[in-house]
Parts: C-alpha cells; structure tokens; sequence
C-alpha cells in the first residue's frame, strides 16, 4: 500500500467497516509511515476537536417551559 | 420506528394535546442541540425550535411513517436551521480544492504532514481556537455541514444519517470524509503554525 491509497479507506477504517485483509495492510502502513500516522492523528483529532468545542450544546431551562406553552396555545388556537 | 413514537403519532394524528407535550418533552433536547450546532446562536436556536414544533404539530397528518418519527423531526430541524442561517448575512464559504494532501508520482506525500493532535490539546479551551474552529464548521457546504454535524457533531450512527438525509451509506461517507478533510487542512494552517 501507498500513501496515496490512505485517504479512500480511511473514512472506512474509522467506521471499522474495512475488510480484515485490507485493515491488517493499512495498519502495517502505519507502523512504516510517520506522515500517515501523523495525518490519521490529526484526521481523528479534528471531528474530536469539533466535537468537544461545539458539541456540548444543554437546552436553555426557560425554552423547556416556553415550548411547551407555546405549543399549548398553537393547539389551542388551532381548535 | 420505536413503539413509543408510533404510538405518540397516532395521538396525535388524533389530536390529542397530551401527546404534542409528550413529543415536546421527548425531542425538545435534540432539536435545541442540533439547531444550535447548525446556527452557532442561541438565539436562533430558540427561534428554530419553535418553528420544528410548530410544523410539526401542523404537518403530523402529513407524516405516513415512512422514515422513523425522530428522521422526520431531525430532516424538519436541518431544513428550518439552513433557513435561519441563509436570513443572515451570507457565509463566506471556501472553495473545496486543495483538501487532499499532496502526493509524489509513486504515491508518497509531497508534503510534510506535521502531527498537531497533542498540541490541539493544549490549546482546546482557548477562545481563539474555539472561534477558528467554529468559523471553518460554518465555512462548510450545506449538504457536507448536514452531515457532520448529525455525524460527528451529534453522534448519529451511518445509517440513522442516511435515513434522515435520503442518502445512501456512500453518499454519506463521502459527504463525511470531505469534511473532515476540509477542516483538518483548516485546523492544520492554525496548529501548524501554531508550533
């Protein structure tokens, strides 16, 4: 395997959808290449980053009883 | 689609009131998330969730179960998000070249490929890096920031991904990786020049 061939299974690989045959020749790619390990390093890295960043998003308490009311009244007005 | 959502549409396809609380209570939590990872402001987090709620009382009758409740309430929050997001000034979006690493005639990288994930670490809670990463997410496509924001962002399995967006399990891969793509090459030009 090639460095270039890297980026077509990598999304895959993360899924651990990769077939065993494939997984085992990409994973000795990686014992091999510093510049692969460093890409699928930062490749992880960045949906962690996001995650962790963005993605821990607590409703407001005071929307919880606005929604509810106004869904109350929509259906109230709807009869 | 569970029991307890088919059940809770039949209420309220019958019109029943309790059961329009019992979907507020159920979903109000992952229509706010999403909503607010798709817009980035509180406020228009807010706003979209009403309207989910909104079309969503007014629209049950319309919903033949053909993708599960929770796909439909999901595709309904992305739509009314994009909506918000396209009534505010518009989003400088980056061209999608130039995200694939470099690579030489034989197939090896053209390119150092410098590894900043532990240096990321160092400075995750700075609200410089914060800012940098928020602002790539917002530069992505709208069909690329749909998916990974359910994906990555929200944590929804491939195939619940491919239920709520009408796509097939490669389509969704493919959206993934492109984005992932895109903002690694975005946080590297800020890490990298970081070190």
């Amino acid at each position: 395997m090639v460095c270039k061939e890297l980026t077509d299974v990598l999304c895959d690989y993360l899924e651990g959808t990769l077939d065993p045959e494939t997984r085992e020749e990409l994973e000795e790619h990686f014992n091999d290449c510093p510049p692969c390990m460093a890409f699928l390093s930062t490749y992880k890295k960045t949906s962690n980053l996001c995650r962790q960043c963005i993605g821990q998003t607590e409703i407001p308490p005071a929307l919880e009883g606005k929604l509810k009311s106004f869904v109350q009244n929509k259906l109230k007005k709807g009869r | 689609m569970s029991d307890n959502d088919l059940q809770l549409v039949k209420e309220m396809q019958a019109g029943k009131p309790e059961a329009f609380e019992e979907m507020v209570r159920n979903y109000q939590k992952r229509v706010y998330s999403l909503a607010y990872n798709v817009t980035h402001n509180q406020s228009d987090a807010e706003d979209v969730a009403q309207e989910v709620f909104l079309r969503v009382c007014n629209k049950i009758n319309t919903f033949l179960g053909k993708a599960a409740f929770s796909s439909w309430v999901y595709r309904i929050t992305l739509n009314v998000s994009f909506m918000k997001l396209k009534s505010r000034k518009k989003i400088q979006q980056i061209p999608f070249d130039d995200i694939f690493p470099k690579y030489q005639e034989d197939g090896f990288h053209a390119e150092k490929i410098n590894d900043w994930s532990q240096k990321a670490d160092d400075v995750l809670l700075t609200s410089e890096s914060r800012k940098i990463i928020q602002k790539a997410i917002n530069q992505l496509p709208e069909k690329e920031k749909a998916v990974f924001v359910l994906r990555d962002i929200e944590g929804l399995p491939t195939e619940k991904v491919c239920d709520i967006l009408k796509l097939s399990v490669p389509a969704v891969k493919s959206r993934l990786h492109r984005s992932r793509l895109f903002l690694r090459k975005r946080l590297s030009n800020y890490f990298d020049d970081f070190q």
